[in-house]
């Protein structure tokens, strides 16, 4: 546990050696959310509900995205395809670590870097566009939101490992299977738009996949829109998702593990 | 110009062959670019239905702001490729191999790669548009109006890039310049009247994403003034020749790196 804290520990220090490229980072971050948010602000500017949401809700979703997103979405272990086909990855493999746990370490510390900074963010954000805000009263509907937050953190973790390590059998391809799990986090996550703006029919069928868990299922228990019941589905969907990817990670990484040829080392 | 026009074909068909090396990248980015484009309107159709009318604008006229939106950022992304590689050129001191040629610089690093999957995703995004503006009346001077303002935007596209390579050079540290660009970018993805002052009339005109992605679809609909119509254009010839002077300057303040 002791060398995983120290993973943790340097990839937090490392954070800050690259400061102005974090910064723009999270600048760039930041960007993406306004235009959320002002796209929201318009189709709201004559108030009323708009796909069951009023306008503080959608705004308080906007902003719980912009906190939320760099939480369970930021992974440093995006480059772990890189590692794979450039050989690096064996020199890992030679050291008494496990390989996922050291970029876990990584992917936390870089949550924790991030959720620093935009909290930051929201206090500016708000000072200038002072927005409606919703504040959940209910503490067990807290409690059930942190929960599916970790599961989100989990679940993003190992599917984001599972796009990586294609990079095995498509050694050229560090970054392709990524840039797709990226589109399909931003889109049917509920980065850009709340889910339930889709008719009934592809609403149900996307509550059956696992993006939906990412975001959207955390920030709509948060306002309060989701139903007791819907809520045990979620927990329940969701968590079959968190160990059935673990699994496909786990059986994809032994069969790289057989084709990694260690290039270049 | 016969000549320039010579040297970036063959700097395109090189860029192609060697793209055509990773053919699984490219199907896998080809495959990416269409799910984003097919998710993206999904949603946008369904929200812009949702709420019947969107800042006065219809679900296809608002439908139209994005589409142009995709549209003019791929083309500018398909030609413009090269100035990605420019700063890593910069560090390495590998520009000054472009500099001793008898041809632009800028040919080579702004012009000298193709994106050869935003060529390949191009039907798609060109069906888009023609798909919404059946649903639209405009007339042929609209029409004639919306590709010269697409025209210009592209000029103006143009310019940035050219102003980011230029502030490179100056400071190579300034490496998400263009990065940064391309987020704002995405801020016109919708019409940039949902933003509030002063941010709409920043949008507008200090960085002119309203006049590259918005004024096009505007003279399409009749809503732009002449006078509107004019600036825009006169914005699209000064940007090109601010963007030149800033170059020279640039060019003027190189001094080789590493090479």
């Amino acid at each position: 546990m002791k060398k995983y804290l120290t993973v943790f520990s340097v990839s937090w220090s490392n954070g800050f050696v690259y400061r102005l490229n974090f910064i723009l980072w999270r600048v760039r971050s930041v960007i993406v959310i306004l235009t959320v948010y002002f796209l929201w602000d318009a189709i709201f500017r004559n108030g009323g509900v708009i796909f069951g949401y009023d306008r503080q809700q959608i705004l308080t979703y906007v902003f719980l995205t912009l906190v939320l997103r760099s939480f369970i979405l930021g992974a440093r272990s995006m480059d772990v395809g890189g590692d794979i086909s450039d050989g690096t990855l064996a020199n890992y493999l030679l050291k008494p670590i496990n390989y996922h746990f050291f970029w876990l370490s990584r992917d936390l510390a870089d949550k924790l870097l991030n959720i620093a900074f935009s909290i930051f963010e929201i206090f500016f954000l708000y000072f200038i566009l002072q927005p409606p805000i919703y504040f959940q009263g209910n503490v067990l509907l807290l409690l059930v939101t942190v929960l599916t937050i970790l599961i989100a953190v989990f679940l993003n973790f190992f599917m984001g490992f599972i796009a990586s390590t294609t990079t095995f059998w498509t050694p050229g391809n560090t970054w392709g299977f990524w840039f797709i799990y990226l589109i399909i986090q931003e889109l049917l996550g509920g980065v850009m738009f709340p889910l339930d703006i889709l008719p009934k029919a592809a609403y149900n069928l996307l509550m059956l996949l696992p993006f939906p868990y990412l975001l959207y299922f955390p920030i709509n228990l948060y306002l309060g829109k989701i139903p007791p019941i819907e809520i045990f589905r979620g927990l329940a969907v969701s968590g079959f998702w968190v160990l059935a990817s673990y699994y496909v990670l786990v059986k994809f990484w032994q069969l790289g593990l057989k084709t990694f040829q260690a290039e270049g080392h | 110009m016969k000549r320039y026009f010579k040297v970036w074909r063959l700097l395109v068909t090189d860029s192609i062959q060697s793209l055509i090396a990773t053919r699984w990248a490219i199907l896998i980015f080809v495959l990416g670019k269409l799910l984003r484009l097919g998710l993206f309107f999904s949603f946008a159709y369904f929200l812009f239905t949702g709420t019947k009318s969107f800042l006065g604008y219809d679900n296809w006229t608002a439908l139209l702001f994005v589409s142009t939106f995709y549209l003019i950022s791929s083309i500018g992304q398909m030609f413009f490729r090269e100035i990605y590689r420019f700063r890593s050129k910069i560090v390495k001191g590998e520009f000054d191999f472009d500099l001793i040629r008898p041809i632009h610089p800028l040919l080579r690093n702004v012009f000298g790669d193709f994106d050869l999957q935003d060529l390949l995703t191009m039907p798609v995004l060109l069906l888009i548009p023609v798909i919404v503006m059946n649903h639209l009346n405009f007339g042929p001077l609209e029409f004639l109006l919306f590709f010269g303002l697409c025209v210009n935007g592209l000029l103006i596209m143009f310019s940035v890039h050219v102003v980011t390579a230029a502030l490179i050079i100056f400071s190579p540290e300034v490496d998400h310049g263009l990065m940064m660009y391309r987020d704002i970018e995405t801020m016109a993805r919708f019409p940039v009247d949902i933003y509030k002052e002063p941010l709409r009339s920043i949008l507008t005109f200090v960085i002119p994403l309203g006049i590259i992605f918005t004024f096009p679809v505007k003279a399409l609909l009749g809503l732009l003034s002449w006078p509107g119509i004019l600036a825009s254009f006169l914005v699209g010839i000064v940007s090109v020749i601010l963007a030149m002077r800033v170059w020279n300057l640039a060019i003027r303040r190189y001094s080789s790196a590493s090479s």
